[in-house]
Parts: structure tokens; sequence; C-alpha cells
């Protein structure tokens, strides 16, 4: 019985820690999971400084986002009479509730910052350039379905909250031109934000944007492979000794065969030099299962020392005061709230000049940056590189400027959306009893 | 592996770190669990139990989270897992420490059953809770606070009294409840002010001031504070603008009363009780003080006349004394006092034998239903012999 | 079969493939914008003209004022033009306390991003006396309602 439990534990774990050269080829072929990555990965690739497995973390923070979520759905019925009781419930009544619910909204936090982050890095160290400009776009996209989904989860608890920033959220959309009043209806299922709403964001935020996100993701990974790895090759491709070997000819796919690409196989392990080699199972598994112990780690620890906020139950009839958009939209609000202009009689909406055009731009010029990067290949790969100085400044500065956005709707914002200085108490707001 | 340095010697202490770590903090979020505060709590009911001689409940007596739950009301109310001794008060002592203080026999808890009213409609706070302070006071985001005694003592009132706001919250249209001393002042009062000149309560009244039918759904934030003493609250504001309206909204046209501050404080208990509230029709309290739909009739013993016992016995016992008064006036049928003298007795035989056919038979007395509230009267079915009794009883009368 | 009979026939078989496909695609989409709501009316019946007080009356279910000045009505919206967020009447002007919007008595902007004044309601008074608003479009400013017999 010992025997075979031994060797049952032997086939299961042996493509994770393989004992010899080939083994860890092997590994690679034979595990599902593992047939993504090379056999033998560039050690550049594989460092810390490079990347800071920003990527890793945001997936890693997504699958802790989709099992707690999948499990709430086993305690939350998306009906405006029943939602918020459902929240309350989790929180007090169903064990480990406050566990789940806290996770995932620190999760869904983490994972805002982190893909930014990300972004960042990638931005910084010029990966986005020649073929991985697909890749680039697909990041881009996948941000904007980050910030999706957390906009489409807090509507579900139903509370003051979560009514008030659907009502300004898709009052923006409306003030888009021409197709605005459409979508608005499109999302809502309706006038007013109700029932329709509920269920319409509901699904959106536990089925159509996370499948998408799955799909697109395992594009980006797939797109990582094509592009013939992390651009952090980039440099050792330029300064090889070795004699580059003719590309052999494998398959190699694209998703309906449009796009063109370099075969699977990453800068090819015979290109490279014997040290600058390692092997994907086990070097690069074991710095991904720490990456992901570590942001579970901290989501769970910070679930422990913090619970998620409720406000009170939605309420169409009473508006919050002040009423603040969670810490990655409160960059927006500032904007949607001083960006109205008066040209000549007319004036035209915040709403449609900082809700919509203002990040419409912001989203358009991220995405086609890398067309606009004249910098010399030897930049690819490389964190700020001097030729592309002024790239990274302008990217650092819009950067900051959002954080100073957030920093104020969050440290200086009052009722009435009055400034009150950070020692400036606010006036009491007013109560029943 | 061949020679070169591979990242395993870096890695593999983090590794054991992060692992270690992520069992601690698991351990932990076990620990938070199942260290709530209500375990302990229960624990101890169970001995308490025990130490009163309630074995076999004590036995049964099981841990984990209860809760009084009614959809129709919209009641979840978990107060009852620490307040385990709410329903022992026939046998645990009233003197026994909270949270486990039996409820105190309250004469109109019998109405109010706990299995239908759950806590949280009387008293306030977060039903659905299982922590205190969020249970109690609901924290920062809950607006709907216990009434404790600190809160009630703040505004100079007991919790008895102060709870009486949410007892007429349903017992609005009461004339008079027994048991809210309080509310009954201030309907009262509202009479004897005659509050309804200028302002419009339920439809009815004056537009001077403002409409008060749900003054207690009213926002806060609509009211003008700066004259306000103490806490931002809705019982301060209309505490002190009943007891000094010019103060409290410089330029109104209200008068000043004179309340005593009992007065105002019973008032205000009154205001924030009207909230715009729905239940279903089997919670509408029916009236205390009931328009008299029916005068439930005691009948008088019938005036004995010599010889005609039967008769009279016939009259007390077949239900004609239920319709029909003897020197007492129209009840249902009419006075039969000098009937006698009314008909003959041929005619009083047909109309005992058969009233609804002497009706038919005779257009003169085609309007008598009209007359008795379109009744007729029922066939008595009494045998000719009884006939003839009555017929002597009545003839005396 | 010639070829050209045979192209026309493919053709024929997969446009009308792909035809039909784009139409399940509009049928879905257009299933998705309903056609009834399950929600309030836009147009309803409030109260009796001699029912409001003079000034200004807040309907926080219907989030509009009524204004009542001797015998004429009108209806402001009391939702912010900027936003959607709820304003608040504070005795000589609307604020919201959204992003500070203020209004004056009559729905033009004083500060705040605010794009438009608020919007007026058409009022009308429905044959059985009481006053019927109407809140699917906005009427112009200083449309107002001169009731016959109000008293009080």
């Amino acid at each position: 019985m010992r025997e075979q439990l031994l060797r049952l534990w032997e086939r299961l774990s042996w493509t994770w820690a393989p004992r010899s050269e080939r083994e860890a080829g092997e590994a690679i072929v034979q595990n599902l999971w593992l047939h993504w990555f090379p056999a033998k990965i560039a050690r550049r690739s594989m460092s810390w400084n490079y990347s800071f497995y920003l990527g890793v973390a945001s997936a890693s923070l997504f699958l802790i986002l989709t099992v707690t979520g999948f499990l709430l759905m086993l305690f939350y019925v998306p009906a405006t009479g029943q939602a918020y009781g459902d929240m309350k419930d989790l929180q007090f009544a169903v064990s480990f509730g406050w566990w789940l619910r806290n996770q995932h909204r620190w999760a869904a936090h983490g994972m805002v910052l982190v893909v930014y982050l990300h972004m960042a890095r990638v931005f910084f160290t010029g990966a986005y350039r020649g073929q991985r400009f697909l890749n680039w776009i697909i990041g881009v996209v996948l941000l904007l379905a980050t910030l999706l989904l957390s906009f489409t989860g807090y509507l579900l608890p139903w509370d003051q909250l979560a009514l008030w920033a659907v009502t300004v959220g898709t009052n923006i959309a409306r003030e888009g031109p021409v197709v605005g009043e459409t979508i608005r209806y499109l999302l809502l299922g309706g006038t007013e934000i109700g029932q329709n709403a509920l269920l319409r964001f509901y699904v959106l935020h536990v089925f159509i944007l996370p499948v998408a996100v799955w799909i697109l993701f395992g594009y980006h990974m797939w797109r990582v492979r094509k592009d013939g790895g992390l651009a952090a090759i980039e440099t050792l491709r330029l300064g090889r000794r070795a004699e580059p070997k003719p590309v052999p000819t494998t398959k190699s796919y694209s998703l309906f065969g449009l796009t063109r690409g370099a075969t699977v196989q990453v800068l090819s392990s015979t290109d490279m030099e014997e040290q600058d080699q390692g092997f994907s199972s086990p070097e690069l598994t074991r710095r991904i299962a720490l990456v992901f112990l570590l942001v579970f780690n901290i989501t769970l620890l910070l679930s422990l020392l913090s619970n998620a906020p409720l406000e009170e139950a939605a309420n169409p009839a009473l508006t919050p005061n002040p009423a603040k958009a969670p810490w990655y939209f409160l960059w927006l609000q500032e904007l949607v709230a001083s960006t109205t202009v008066s040209i000549g009689s007319y004036r035209i909406s915040g709403g449609l000049i900082g809700g919509i055009v203002v990040p419409g731009i912001l989203l358009g010029v991220l995405g086609v940056w890398p067309l606009f990067d004249r910098s010399p290949q030897s930049c690819e790969g490389v964190w700020f590189a001097r030729e592309r100085r002024w790239q990274n400044i302008t990217f650092a500065a819009i950067t900051v400027v959002i954080v100073l956005l957030i920093a104020v709707g969050l440290g200086v914002r009052g009722p009435y959306w009055r400034l009150y200085w950070p020692g400036q108490p606010w006036p009491q707001m007013p109560r029943g009893l | 592996m061949k020679g070169r340095e591979s990242f395993e010697s870096r890695d593999f202490p983090w590794l054991v770190i992060l692992s270690v770590g992520f069992f601690a903090l698991v351990a932990l979020a076990f620990w938070r669990e199942y260290h709530s505060e209500w375990a302990p709590l229960e624990k101890r009911f169970k001995q308490i139990l025990e130490q009163h001689g309630q074995i076999e409940d004590s036995r049964r007596f099981s841990l984990g989270i209860r809760q009084i739950w009614n959809p129709e009301l919209g009641v979840v109310d978990r107060c009852i897992t620490c307040h385990l001794g709410y329903d022992w008060g026939s046998v645990l002592p009233a003197n026994l420490k909270e949270p486990f203080t039996p409820h105190s026999p309250l004469p109109y808890l019998e109405k109010h059953p706990f299995a239908r009213f759950g806590c949280t409609v009387c008293h306030g706070g977060q039903g659905w809770a299982t922590e205190q302070t969020a249970a109690h006071s609901g924290g920062e985001h809950w607006d709907d606070p216990m009434i404790s005694k600190e809160l009630a003592a703040s505004y100079g009132l007991s919790v008895g009294q102060m709870v009486q706001m949410r007892c007429n919250f349903c017992h609005r249209h009461d004339l008079s409840t027994p048991g809210m001393d309080e509310i009954n002042l201030a309907k009262k009062l509202i009479k004897q002010k005659k509050c309804m000149i200028c302002h419009t309560i339920e439809g009815k009244g004056g537009m001077v001031g403002p409409e008060l039918t749900f003054h207690a759904d009213k926002s806060p934030e609509l009211f003008d504070f700066s004259h306000v003493s103490g806490d931002k609250t809705m019982f301060n504001w209309d505490y002190q603008h009943l007891m000094d309206p010019g103060k409290v909204s410089p330029g109104t046209t209200m008068p000043t009363f004179g309340f005593k501050p009992e007065e105002a404080r019973a008032l205000t208990l009154l205001l924030l009780s009207w909230k715009h509230l729905t239940f279903p029709p089997q919670y509408i309290p029916s009236p205390i003080e009931v328009a008299p739909l029916m005068v439930v009739h005691v009948p008088a013993e019938a005036p004995i006349i010599p010889g005609a016992e039967d008769g009279r016995k016939i009259f007390q016992t077949r239900g004609c004394n239920q319709c029909h008064t003897i020197g007492s006036g129209k009840l249902i049928g009419p006075d039969l006092i000098g009937v006698g003298g009314r008909h003959p007795v041929e005619w009083l035989r047909s109309w005992l034998a058969d009233p609804a056919a002497m009706i038919r038979a005779n257009p003169d007395l085609a309007k008598w239903p009209d007359l008795f509230g379109g009744i007729v009267m029922p066939n008595q079915n009494l045998a000719p012999a009884e006939i003839s009794a009555v017929i002597a009883y009545l003839q005396k009368l | 079969m010639s070829t050209t009979r045979r192209k026309f026939l493919e053709f024929l078989g997969k446009g009308s493939v792909f035809a039909a496909f784009l139409a399940q695609i509009a049928a879905a989409g257009r299933a998705l914008l309903p056609n009834v709501l399950y929600e309030p009316p836009k147009r309803f019946k409030i109260k009796r003209p001699d029912e409001y007080a003079q000034g200004f009356t807040f309907d926080a279910e219907r989030r509009l004022f009524v204004v009542r000045q001797e015998s004429t009505f009108h209806v402001i919206s009391a939702v912010c033009t900027h936003l959607g967020c709820t304003v608040q009447w504070r005795g000589e002007e609307f604020d919201c306390p959204c992003h500070g919007s203020r209004f004056r008595p009559d729905g033009n902007v004083i500060g705040g991003p605010a794009p438009r004044p608020l919007a007026w309601y058409e009022v009308v008074q429905a044959p059985d006396g009481r006053l019927e608003v109407d809140t699917s479009t906005p009427v112009a400013q200083g449309f107002s309602l001169t009731v016959k017999k109000a008293t009080a």
C-alpha cells in the first residue's frame, strides 16, 4: 500500500521537480500545465529585477478572484430585495464568509494596482515594440476589462456606494455623443437603476467579463511565446556570441491563422550560451509558486486585518454626502467634477470631457504609443534606457498626476465635494438619532 | 543539474518562509472563525441551564448562530445568539446577568410573540449582526441604532419611553394604546394644541408649516442645524424646535407653545415615529379604542306575569329576548310593551306561526322589513301549544 | 453543372448562412433592449393643488420639486444635470452633494460642474383635479400652470 502511494506521488510530482536535465525537458512536453513554457528559458527572463513578476502577480490575483468569486456565487442572489441581506449574511452568518468577501475585495483592489504596475514595467522596459505590439494591445484591453470587472462588481452589494457609483458611471456613458443614451439603456436594461441593471451587471461580472479575461489572458500568454519570450532576451539576442542557427521549421499556430510570428521556440536554446539558460521546470515554476504564495498571503493578511466595507442599503431617495468612487476611479471623479467647460453659449459636461474624452484619449494614446517609439533596438528589454528617457518621463508624469488626483479625492474632498485640508475637520453630518 | 548556478539556493528559503506563512495565515483565519464573541457565551448559558435544573434542555442545547426569521416583516434577528435567556422568563431569574437576562414580562408580549416580531422591530439595532458593536450601534454605516439605556438617557428618556417611538411605527392610528404613555400624551397634545391648523398630517390640515405625515423619513441633511445645540440629530432638532421654534428656525411663524420638557420629548418621539412603512395586513394592529360596530346586548329579565309563566320561559329561552325588549326600546325588532293592545290574538297567532308568509300576504306589512334594517322575523318553529303560551304572555304586556 | 451556375449556388448558400448569422446577432442585440419596464410611470399624478404649501415642496420618491406661488405651479427636477445625484433645496439655492454644483431657484447653474440647468417638467391638471407631471421630456424654463380654484 505504502509502495503504491509513493509511486502515485512520484508520478504526480516528477514534472514539478525534475531530477535531471532530461527530465526537465520531458516535464514540459508531458505535463499539459507546463507545455506553455519552453523547456529551457533565458535566465534573464527569470530575473526578479527585470519583471518583478508583476504579470505572474496579476494572474495570481485573478485566480484568487475567480475562486473566491465562484464560491461567493453560492451565497449571493442578484435580486434587489435580497442582495444586501446576502452581503450581511456573508459578513456575519456564513462560516468563513468574511474571508471569502474580504479576500475577494482585497484581491480586486490589488489587481487594479498590480496590472497598472505591470503595464508600467512593460512601458519602462520598452517591451512593447515590433512583434510585441499586438500583445501590448491585448494588455491594454485586459486593463480595461479589469477596470470594468471592478465597476460591475461593486454594484452587486446594492448598498449606497453601489447605487450611486453606478448612477454616476452610467450617466457618464449617457454623455457620449449619439449612442450614449442607447448604451446607457442597454447597460441598465431600462431608464433607472433597478433589478434589470443589477442582473445585467451580475452576468457581466460573473461570466462575460471573466471569460473574456481568461481567453484574452490565454492569448496574452500565447503571444509571449510567439514573440519569442520576454523582451529581456532581446539584449541577449543582440549581444550573442554563438552563431545563430537557422530557424527550424516547426508547427506554429495562430488563432484564426491570421497572424504570423516567430516559432514557438523562444530564442532557441541552441542559440543561447549555456550559462544564460535555465530550466522552466523547476526554476521558473518555483518562482511562480513563490509569487502566488506571496500574493495570497498578502491578500489573506489584509483580509484578517480589515473588513470590506458595506454602506447603508441602497436608497434612491438619498444621495450620500460625500459620494466617493473607489480609489482607482477617484482620479476620474476629480476629472468629471472639474472639466465642465463653456464654449460661447454652449456648456459641455464634465461627464463627457472628463469621463469619456480624456480617458478615451489616454487609452488611445496608450494603445498606439509603440508605433511612435523610434528608439533603437538596443532599448528593448532594458529598464530606463537612455534613448527612451522622454517617453519614460511622460509616462511617469501622467502616472504621478493620476496618483495626485486620487490623493486629492481620498484625503481632501469632503461633503458637497468641498476641500477640507488635512487637519480641517469635516462638519458633523446630521443623522436621525 | 549541470554545473551552472541555479536559482534554487536563493529561492528555496523564501519558498519555505512563504509556505509556512501561508499555513500560519490560514491557521489564523481558522482561529478567527472559531473565536467568535458568541461561542463562549453559548457555552456559559448551557451551564446556566444546568445550574437551574434544566437538565434536558441543557443536554439538547446546541451551539451555533440562532436567528428569528420572519420574511413577512423583513425580520432577520440574530440577537438571540447571545441574548439566550430571552424566552426563559418563567424559569430563569430576572436578575440573571446580561446578555442572559430574560425579557421583562411585559403585558403586551403575548400580542407580540418573539417568533413573529423578532427583536429589532421594537428595540432597533442591526439584527443581521453576530458581534456586539455591529448589532447594537451598527457602526458607521447603519442608521438605525438599538435604543440603549445610554442613547435614551442622552435624550432624558428611559428605554421604555424611547422605545414607544418604534411601537408607534405600527400603532400610529391608535387613539390611545395601553403601555404607550408618552405617545398617548403626544397624540392628545396634537389634538389639544391644534397642530393641524398649520401642518398637514395624513391628508388633512393646513399648509402654513411643512407636511408632517412622514416626518421621520425626511433626510436630516435637509434641516438647518446651525442653531441646534448638541449633536446634530433629528431628535435634538425636533425637541429644540418644539421648545423654541424661533431659535431653531429664525423668522418662523410657529408660536412658542410653552411645552414642558417631557411634553416636547413626547411630541418628538411621536414625530420620529411617523415613517412610511408597509407590512402585511395581518400585522396591522386592531384599533384599541374601537368605534362601536355592534353593541352586544345582554337581555334583561322579562317581567313576571302571574299565570303566564310558560310563555315567559319561552320568551327567554327560545331567542325572543335577543331581538325584542319589553319596555327598553327597539332592539332588532320592536319593543313588545303593549303589543297585546296593538294586535288581536288571531293576528298574533298567524304571525308567530309564519311571519314571512304574513308579510307576503298583507300589503300593509310590506314595508315592515325596511323599518327593521331589512330583517324579516325568522320562523321560530313553535308548536301550537307553545304559540298559545306565548300569546297568553304577550297579551298581558 | 456549369461553373457560373455552381458559383452562383455557392454564393447563394454562403450568403444565406452569413446573412442569417448576422440577423441572429441583430436579434440578440434587439432582445437586450427592453420593451416593457418595471419602473414607475414617467407620467403620473401627484396631489391636488390645494394640498401643496406655498414655495418648494420636495418629493423624495419622484425626485422633483413642486413649486407653488399663489395659484401658479411649476415642477423642477431634483436630478443634478451633471451626473444624476439628487440635489438639496437650501432655501435660496439647490446644492448637489456629489460634486458641489449649485443652482438658482429657477434651475439655472450658479457654479460647479453641472452643464445644464435643472430640467422643468410639464404639469397639467388632470380631470379629477389632481396635478399630473410628465418627466419623460423636459419643457422650457418658465413653463407653469395656473389653476382656477386653489384654496388655502
